[in-house]
């Protein structure tokens, strides 16, 4: 071949390297081809691409025609002093050994020499900014007189290799960096993860955005981020702070209810940041968020128990203190009021235990009540009859009073009455009326007491009167109940009725 | 001192606790009070005020069976009529319309509260406060 037919051919051959470059986005199958060109122009049948690795100081065969199975995308040769292709790099230009028997620069690797190598050429490929990207190798199994031509024409080939495998290696770099952000954002479902542009129309709806707040990305690209707060907080110009607040701050605290699509509420924890490029300008805002509305809600519900616990307490404090007073106007001396106050207070803390141990809408039942209290009472046996459907279920706020109202009347019937005298019996029986005179549901109680001797009429009345001022004054007034305490000729007949909670057992399930 | 302010005034007690009313009740009537009630409901409590023609100053418990008691206080707003506050929660989760408003936090000082009640009926505290925050509203 003529030598300028030589130089069109290897133009020719560049171009078809170019256009295929144009076609293929894939580095391997480009260097493949490469190789498989540039050994066509060489006239030989033996070439590969050399890529370095710096952490192992290595050099990977990453492409090449010619080679055994085995070779290309799997050897490695060392990188070291007596390394042709280190010192190519050092050097970053060519270098030619015409016949490796009479090179004494270099040791060759094995392959190389299981090939039947004897002369190759070592050009080094550089990558924008002049840095070392690996090797160009064109081998033969001949000694050959590489010429100032093939030199040449192998530079200018390297040349065009280095910008082709940076843009390639830079692309792929993106995509693997891209997915990996894909992944972390689509993944991220406890989180709402908004990016909206400088002027706060939404371009990114990610993560947990959709499945939190309802708005399919759709629906959401391109509004304005404010439709997710609450109208009140629009109103009050929420959004438009927060994100003053990011563009001078760099991140605003976004901890607030903000609004589903349906219009349910829903508590977001997190912050909105400002997203600015190199240059300082604002290119819009990144809004983060995790749905936190369960813990919120208990957190609520805390808040709410707590104040009512400190409500009870207090009251309950004002109720032992009156209760002593009571007690002290009647006490004819100090034993007399530390029994009868100590008593009304065994009652009272019997109360508060039975409350202490329901659960939420939980409620104590008239028959657990009662059966609790002439326990504690040592009321028993045979000449109490205790008669009326079971778990009757009282409003919470009716349990004290009502509780100590039957104190009053047991610790009555105990001292003097039905349950002193031993032929005396007391019957307590109650009834559920489902819809009463107000249409809610009202428990009766009858407490009668019968074969007891009463004083004769006119004789000092007994017991404190405290039972009976309980039953006809303090549960009318607290409780709305209908009362009437009688003295009978046997005994005593107190009525109570009172309204109850409405949640029946069925309901509570 | 004390009693000799609260003789023959109208009090209205605001009190769903029957023992807590109570004492308040006998606390007044010892005091030379005349009371108002007690009533336990937000509802007696309004019909009370506007029933009533003369009442010289009130009691409220801000809970009465779950609601709260602010109507109430806004109808005493309504025609001048001095009150305090007596509450089982934490005295600072009042609205703060109410500011001017004398509060005792449960249990109550029996005390306190008489010379509190006689002091803003003698001296009109809320009311006068509002009044001159109103003429100077002009």
């Amino acid at each position: 071949m003529s030598a300028q037919s030589k130089l069109f051919e290897r133009q020719r051959i560049l171009a078809a390297f170019g256009d295929f470059v144009l076609d293929h986005d894939d580095l391997d199958q480009i260097l493949a081809e490469g190789c498989r060109l540039i050994a066509a122009a060489l006239e030989t049948d033996l070439a590969k691409v050399i890529e370095i690795e710096r952490s192992t100081n290595t050099g990977f065969i990453r492409a090449g025609v010619g080679w055994k199975d085995g070779i290309v995308g799997h050897e490695r040769i060392g990188l070291n002093d007596r390394s042709s292709e280190a010192f190519a790099i050092r050097k970053t230009e060519p270098v030619i050994s015409n016949d490796i028997a009479h090179e004494s620069r270099f040791d060759f690797p094995r392959f190389l020499l299981d090939h039947g190598v004897v002369a190759l050429v070592n050009v080094p490929i550089l990558l924008p900014g002049r840095r070392p990207y690996g090797i160009l190798q064109v081998d033969a199994r001949e000694p050959r007189h590489f010429d100032k031509d093939d030199i040449e024409f192998l530079k200018t080939y390297a040349m065009v290799l280095g910008p082709v495998i940076d843009r390639l290696k830079t692309a792929a770099e993106l995509r693997s960096t891209d997915e990996r952000l894909r992944l972390i954002v689509d993944n991220a479902r406890a989180y709402v993860m908004v990016v909206s542009d400088a002027d706060d129309h939404i371009t990114d709806w990610l993560g947990g955005s959709e499945k939190i707040l309802g708005w399919s990305a759709s629906d959401a690209l391109g509004n304005p981020t404010d439709v997710i707060f609450t109208d009140e907080d629009r109103a009050n110009g929420v959004p438009e702070r927060e994100l003053s607040g990011a563009r001078k701050h760099g991140s605003a605290s976004n901890v607030r209810w903000h609004r589903r699509k349906d219009g349910s509420p829903v508590f977001l924890d997190g912050q909105t940041i400002a997203l600015r490029g190199r240059d300082g300008r604002l290119r819009g805002y990144f809004k983060i968020g995790q749905d936190v509305t369960e813990r919120k809600r208990a957190e609520e519900r805390q808040n709410v128990l707590v104040a009512e616990l400190q409500h009870r307490t207090r009251n309950l404090i004002g109720v032992v203190r009156s209760m002593a007073d009571k007690t002290a106007r009647t006490s004819t001396d100090l034993q007399d009021f530390r029994a009868r106050f100590r008593d009304r207070l065994d009652a009272l803390a019997r109360v508060q235990s039975l409350l202490s141990r329901l659960k939420d809408f939980d409620r104590v039942a008239f028959d657990d009540l009662i059966r609790s209290e002439l326990a504690a009472m040592g009321g028993s046996g045979d000449r109490i009859r205790l008669d009326g459907p079971a778990g009757v279920r009282l409003r919470s706020s009716t349990v004290q009073t009502l509780a100590m109202a039957l104190h009053e009347l047991a610790t009555n019937a105990i001292k003097y009455g039905a349950l002193r005298q031993p032929d005396a019996h007391l019957a307590i029986t109650w009834s559920l009326e489902p819809s009463g005179a107000d249409g809610k549901p009202w428990l009766h109680i009858d407490w009668q007491e019968t074969g007891v001797t009463m004083p004769p009429a006119g004789a000092a009345a007994v017991g404190t009167g405290q039972g009976r001022e309980l039953i006809e004054q303090a549960l009318p007034y607290q409780l709305g109940a209908r009362t009437t305490y009688t003295h009978g000729p046997d005994g005593v007949h107190c009525t109570i009725s009172v309204p109850v909670s409405e949640m029946t057992e069925a309901q509570h399930g | 001192m004390v009693e000799r302010s609260l003789r023959r005034s109208r009090i209205l007690v605001a009190e769903d606790e029957y023992l807590l009313a109570d004492e308040l009740r006998m606390e007044l009537t010892d005091a030379g009070a005349v009371v108002l009630g007690p009533v336990g409901t937000v509802g007696r409590a309004a019909d009370l005020v506007q029933r009533e023609t003369r009442i010289d100053g009130a009691i409220l418990d801000v809970n009465l069976g779950g609601e709260m008691v602010y109507p109430v206080a806004d109808l005493l707003v309504g025609r001048d009529t001095p009150f305090v506050f007596t509450t089982g929660y934490d005295a600072s989760a009042i609205p703060s319309r109410y500011d001017h408003v004398p509060r005792y936090e449960k249990p109550v000082s029996m005390v306190e509260l008489m010379e509190a009640l006689a002091r803003i009926m003698n001296h009109g505290i809320g009311l006068q406060g509002r009044a001159s925050d109103r003429s100077s509203d002009r």
